[in-house]
């Protein structure tokens, strides 16, 4: 006898076992580990027995998969030769309800698709469907392939991060290669051991991973992109920063406002450019990152002021929230520390909804007619001030689109992942295709409706 | 040392109760009822509640409405950006439940010296349930920016709480997906 397999209330623990290292499995809350001290029956020889207890489900099941484990790790340890002699599987508590359950039963669909207890680090740095993890010489062209037709589908490379480290340093020298000539920004996130296989675990999933866009969804954001991008560098001397908010079952821009920290019109000079040293030097490690940036989308449509971009980067809100208080101002003029270009947004989009629906017991209608959906493109270092925004509406579609610097977005809190936070959206950075052929980094935000 | 612990005390209670004040006036608005006072050497100069469902706008906190009023007051006053921000660094806040996670990075960016709040906000607090956002940036810590403030919490949690049951109590007819079903509010 090999192995057996025990159904409860069969007085399994009268079982004989008459060789030493015999093993026995059994559920935690099964009775001979809670009331018997985790010992079998002596007279039946099954002292000799090394009994090792697996956690049970709630309803006294135990799922196959522990139990492999406890099997297979014995073999780990070098004790392979010998023979498991007696496996108790027990189904049936005696704790739990003291009745046998009719036959036995063995959830077999529950093995290995419990994501909540599989999870496990890894370091992303653009999508791929989750199913194919493609190995790195087979990624390379394909991200050549990607960067060639600008970007159609979302791409991620997955590879394992350091268990208790967050440090991206510690990435595979492999990954690490790619990541700078694509200009990729790799983050630490918790995935899925395997894939979602029901509707409930999907849904957990859909959190941290999003299964891309159509062609024609794709178009549009692209379009809405190019909007925000050229209000940013259009309406204001400095850049700034612009959002774009758009209802997407039309695909009609409700709402596109720039910042209105600083006075828009007072012209940008060099006095307060100068005025402002300190924080360009101390800054600067900022501005790195954005020349690399925007000096690949120059040559669309950023050639113009890039000159001036180190000091007009100063200006650009979401980047330096901090900031508003040393910058020159003109007294006539309207500024405001808050009116950054996405709450701007949002106040004009709730204008409208006023303007469009004054009853304000159709408040819910509204929103769930249209479906309203808010795209917007955002600087935002912190991206939080439009995140409670979007957090609170609840029924509308939110894109947002920003430069990769978004603090908030990913490169510090990634919000959106905070399932607590109860935001029904997710964030996308898009490669938008450019008319030359470097594209520029874009961030996308994408509030999926409930 | 316990006087004055005892004085302080009062005077938070004083002062969230007039924040208390606010968020009842929301109450009967039928907003969320989130009401604060911003304080200048303790005397109040600005206060606000929630507004989000008359403006449709869900930025519209408590907080934000306060802050706007003080910044278009002392807009009007011909100061300058650099001299509201000193003016912020002097102010304090009360309000009747933990800000979010938007206004506490507001905060944060305005410098605001000192936060007093009511009750914890578990899904959305900015100030330590969610996001320590009250400490600052540690990135910017060179000067770029990233103030913290001081923040504490529980003063008069239960006043707070119970104008919250009250709310939703009655259930919130403008929450896009009502837990609970709204009571028919009687015409009167």
């Amino acid at each position: 006898m090999a192995e057996m397999f025990v159904p409860s209330w069969t007085m399994e623990n009268q079982i004989h076992c008459d060789e030493r290292e015999s093993e026995v499995i059994l559920g935690d809350d099964y009775l001979i580990h809670i009331y018997e001290n985790n010992v079998t029956t002596s007279s039946g020889g099954v002292h000799n027995a090394h009994l090792k207890t697996v956690k049970s489900e709630k309803d006294k099941t135990m799922e196959i998969h522990p139990i492999r484990v406890a099997v297979r790790n014995r073999k780990r340890a070098g004790v392979e030769k010998r023979e498991e002699r007696r496996e108790d599987i027990e189904d049936v508590s005696a704790r739990g309800a003291g009745g046998a359950q009719p036959g036995f039963r063995l959830p077999l669909n529950a093995v290995g698709v419990n994501p909540k207890r599989k999870t496990s680090k890894r370091s992303i740095s653009k999508q791929k469907d989750e199913q194919q993890i493609l190995r790195l010489k087979d990624v390379e062209p394909e991200l050549e392939k990607l960067r060639q037709k600008a970007i159609s589908k979302l791409t991620v490379i997955l590879c394992l991060a350091p268990e208790d480290n967050d440090h991206l340093n510690d990435m595979p020298p492999d990954v690490q290669k790619l990541v700078d000539p694509y200009e990729l920004s790799p983050f630490i996130t918790q995935v899925c051991k395997t894939l979602p296989c029901r509707k409930k675990s999907g849904k957990n999933n859909q959190y941290r991973w999003h299964w891309g866009f159509s062609e024609d969804d794709t178009q549009s954001i692209c379009k809405f992109m190019r909007v925000a991008i050229d209000l940013a560098i259009s309406a204001h001397k400095p850049l700034v920063n612009a959002a774009v908010i758009v209802d997407p079952s039309v695909r009609q821009i409700i709402a596109s406002e720039t910042d209105q920290v600083y006075p828009s019109s007072a012209p940008r000079d060099m006095a307060s450019a100068k005025a402002v040293p300190l924080k360009e030097r101390v800054e600067s490690n900022q501005c790195h990152s954005i020349d690399r940036v925007t000096n690949a989308s120059s040559e669309i449509c950023l050639n113009g002021i890039l000159d001036k971009l180190n000091s007009s980067l100063s200006t650009v809100a979401c980047l330096n929230p901090w900031q508003w208080s040393v910058q020159s101002h003109d007294s006539e003029s309207q500024w405001h520390p808050l009116r950054h270009a996405s709450v701007v947004a949002i106040e004009s989009s709730a204008a409208r909804y006023r303007y469009l629906f004054p009853n304000p017991t159709d408040n819910s209608q509204p929103s769930n007619a249209d479906c309203p959906a808010k795209r917007q493109k955002t600087n935002s270092h912190n991206p939080e001030v439009c995140y409670g925004a979007c957090a609170s509406k609840n029924k509308t579609n939110i894109l947002c689109f920003s430069k990769p610097h978004n603090r908030g977005l990913g490169s510090v809190h990634r919000l959106q992942g905070e399932k607590s936070l109860n935001l029904h959206y997710a964030v996308f950075r898009v490669l938008l295709p450019g008319v030359a052929h470097n594209a520029l980094h874009q961030g996308l935000k994408h509030v999926t409706a409930e | 040392m316990a006087l004055v612990k005892e004085d302080c005390c009062e005077e938070s209670h004083k002062y969230m109760g007039f924040a208390l004040h606010q968020a009842k006036l929301a109450l009967e608005a039928l907003e969320v009822p989130v009401g604060c006072v911003i304080l200048e050497e303790g005397n109040i100069i600005a206060s606000g509640r929630n507004r989000t469902n008359e403006t449709r706008n869900a930025t519209r906190h408590a907080e934000m409405e306060a802050i706007d009023e003080l910044i278009g007051q002392w807009r009007k006053d011909g100061l300058s950006p650099s001299q509201v921000a000193e003016k912020f660094s002097k102010c304090v806040l009360y309000v009747t439940c933990e800000p979010c996670i938007m206004c506490a990075s507001a905060l944060s960016f305005l410098g605001i010296k000192e936060v007093y709040y009511g009750c914890g906000n578990d899904k959305f607090g900015g100030c330590g349930s969610i996001l320590p956002l009250h400490i600052g940036s540690s990135q910017t810590e060179e000067g770029q920016g990233g103030k913290g403030y001081k923040c504490s919490g529980g003063i008069m949690a239960e006043e707070a709480v119970s104008l919250f049951k009250c709310f939703y109590e009655q259930g919130n007819p403008n929450a896009p997906k009502p837990h609970r079903p709204v009571v028919q509010r009687e015409m009167a």
